[in-house]
């Protein structure tokens, strides 16, 4: 029976697990030709930032109803996106994952790859239609995890999600960036983007959880250290992201000297972690340190969400000024 | 048994040579004296201690100077309490199931050994002890097939009946009981929580319950087993070939469950068989395994 490989798909953990996926899928689909930060920025995966109360790794991902966050920034591409998820406890589960499976082999045939949650994301390049078997890359390993059909989407988190792409349509440059711009003030004015769950915090807000955990001393080890990696390298593809778009509006040079500014914060906050047995963990008495920087940071991306504002505010947003009759949210 | 700090006390005094007696105990816990040689009853009964009161002391010892205290001795109660919380977090199925079910599996086993559960956090149980009584005596009925009288409160009105328990299920925070009335066919789950008495009767009831409990299995989708076809030398005559599940047979050749991977492989190079017919991808590891191996062997011969 038929096996099927796609070659050349390598998928490597850099940044935000979706963005390496993504990354990975459309790069091998040649639906995007560019680093990863510049995937990370049009996207707006980048500007997004979610704390746990008790600085869960878990946090990293939690940016929201992950259909949603990310059909914004795959629409911002002008990429065709079909995809599925949910919970797996559901009783329809069962019937939504054959069907999944079934339509995740169509689009390998065609030769794309699929976003898939192992968890975190990941990248299904193959399958094997005899060992029923789907072949799944997690970012860190050389091999491939294998995946049964049956075991399609299951996993300890809960939640199952993956996505495919198809064509895509022009979208000029500008009109990009300047999407880009109106996601990264969304996602730093909303407070709570899984309600009514108030545990997790996003954008604003974030930094005001983050800092209180770290000086409560409450908060989980691990998890700590991932936020505040993952935190790190979000940031420095925004700099460089507005490194090479701030030709277009004078506003973004000033909103790209601020992120140079916080491009020196971070040097300080990498200094609060240290690494052990191959892992970064938080340093014992450098929690102050890091809640003073997190301090500056925010009054940094507060500036610069401002700037952002000011050139949104000079061209009319007819997503965001037309309200549908369902709501801002997608009918789901 | 809030007596454990008062008999490890007493065990201590008896090892440092001191030759305690009821009235230092008594003495030491502001507890009567009668309290106390109860106490020092328990020990010897129900732990087994081997003491010995000499009396030019007007202390005790232990006879056999080896003895120690079991590290981790349990009441009836106790053990029930761990029974029904293994029950509890085996049916757990939220945030960190894996963990918590490793708890479960281990609390099975009725052991207080302290579960490094690192950075995640085991949910909170209330067992209420009526909730827990009924427990007890369901699970028993339930083992021998027999029926029980309930008195149960729901807000349809309190009503009695005779009932036939199936199986115990613990969904959403809540504990149910499956079973039936009167037509095995027709089975529901009442709560424990509704119930205001249980009591078991002296009538036994016949249920073939395999079938008919899968509409109340789990409608939690389960992680099924990869399967690989292995040929053995010979036919294996139980359910398990050196631990691993065999799911079917043809002859020799077996079709063998696993989960882990690479414990599969480790154990591939370590056993006896045949051949292994799949699937594809396991080949293709253990080839590669084997070749890596052969390589660096070949490696170190070149050398000498």
């Amino acid at each position: 029976m038929t096996e099927v490989v796609l070659e050349n798909l390598i998928m490597k953990r850099d940044s935000k697990s979706y963005v390496d996926s993504l990354h990975a899928v459309l790069t091998h689909a040649g639906l995007f030709q560019g680093s990863k930060y510049l995937l990370a920025g049009c996207t707006g995966m980048a500007f997004k930032l979610s704390v746990h109360r008790r600085l869960l790794p878990m946090s990293v991902t939690a940016y929201g109803q992950w259909g949603e966050s990310h059909r914004l920034g795959i629409d911002n591409l002008g990429i065709f996106t079909i995809w599925d998820g949910g919970r797996t406890r559901h009783p329809t589960f069962g019937y939504y994952q054959r069907d999944a499976v079934s339509w995740v082999k169509r689009i390998l045939d065609a030769g794309i790859g699929v976003i898939y949650w192992i968890p975190e994301f990941g990248v299904i390049h193959g399958y094997d239609d005899s060992d029923r078997i789907f072949y799944v890359q997690d970012g860190w390993g050389r091999e491939p995890q294998i995946l049964l059909y049956d075991n399609f989407g299951l996993n300890f988190t809960g939640f199952w999600y993956c996505q495919v792409f198809g064509d895509q349509v022009y979208i000029p440059e500008q009109e990009m960036v300047l999407e880009s711009l109106r996601l990264a003030i969304e996602d730093w004015d909303i407070p709570y983007r899984l309600l009514p769950d108030r545990n997790i915090a996003s954008g604003r807000l974030a930094y005001d959880v983050w800092g209180q955990a770290l000086r409560s001393g409450d908060y989980d080890q691990s998890g700590a250290a991932y936020i505040l990696e993952s935190y790190c390298q979000s940031r420095i593809e925004i700099q460089m992201y507005l490194q090479d778009a701030r030709g277009i509006w004078t506003e973004l040079e000033q909103a790209y000297a601020c992120y140079e500014q916080l491009g020196a914060l971070i040097l300080q906050m990498k200094g609060c972690m240290i690494q052990e047995n191959n892992r970064w963990i938080m340093q014992a008495d450098a929690t102050e340190k890091l809640a003073q920087a997190l301090l500056e940071a925010k009054a940094l991306e507060e500036r610069a969400v401002d700037f952002f504002r000011l050139i949104s505010s000079k061209y009319p947003d007819r997503k965001r000024n037309t309200v549908p009759r369902w709501g801002a949210h997608s009918a789901r | 048994m809030s007596n454990l700090h008062r008999i490890h006390w007493f065990d201590e005094q008896i090892r440092s040579g001191r030759f305690p007696n009821s009235s230092w105990l008594a003495r030491e816990f502001e507890i009567s004296r009668r309290q106390a040689q109860r106490d020092i009853e328990y020990m010897a009964i129900s732990l087994r201690a081997p003491l010995v009161y000499i009396a030019k002391y007007r202390g005790y010892c232990y006879e056999d100077q080896t003895y120690r205290l079991p590290h981790l001795y349990m009441t009836e109660e106790e053990q029930r309490v761990l029974k029904y919380l293994a029950h509890r977090y085996r049916h757990y199925n939220y945030d960190q199931s894996d963990a918590v079910k490793r708890v479960a599996h281990l609390l099975e086993r009725f052991t207080l050994e302290e579960q490094q559960t690192g950075s995640s956090q085991l949910p909170v149980f209330r067992a209420d002890p009526q909730q827990l009584q009924f427990f007890e005596i369901l699970s028993h009925a339930i083992a021998e097939s027999r029926k029980v009288h309930i008195h149960y409160r729901d807000h349809a009105g309190e009503r009695q009946f005779t009932w036939c328990p199936l199986k115990m299920l613990s969904q959403f925070n809540a504990d149910y009981v499956v079973g039936y009335e009167m037509d095995p066919l027709q089975q529901t789950a009442i709560r424990l929580e509704g119930m205001i008495h249980v009591q078991m009767t002296n009538e036994t009831f016949q249920c073939q319950t395999d079938g008919l409990l899968g509409a109340w299995e789990e409608a939690l989708p389960v992680r099924k087993p990869f399967v690989a076809e292995i040929k053995l030398k010979e036919v294996q005559q139980t359910e398990l070939w050196q631990g691993y599940r065999i799911r079917e047979q043809k002859d020799k050749v077996h079709w063998i469950e696993f989960y882990d991977t690479d414990a599969f492989l480790q154990h591939l190079f370590i056993s006896e068989w045949e051949e292994l017919l799949s699937p594809t991808w396991l080949r293709r590891k253990l080839q590669q395994s084997a070749e890596g191996i052969i390589e660096r062997l070949a490696r170190s011969t070149r050398q000498t």
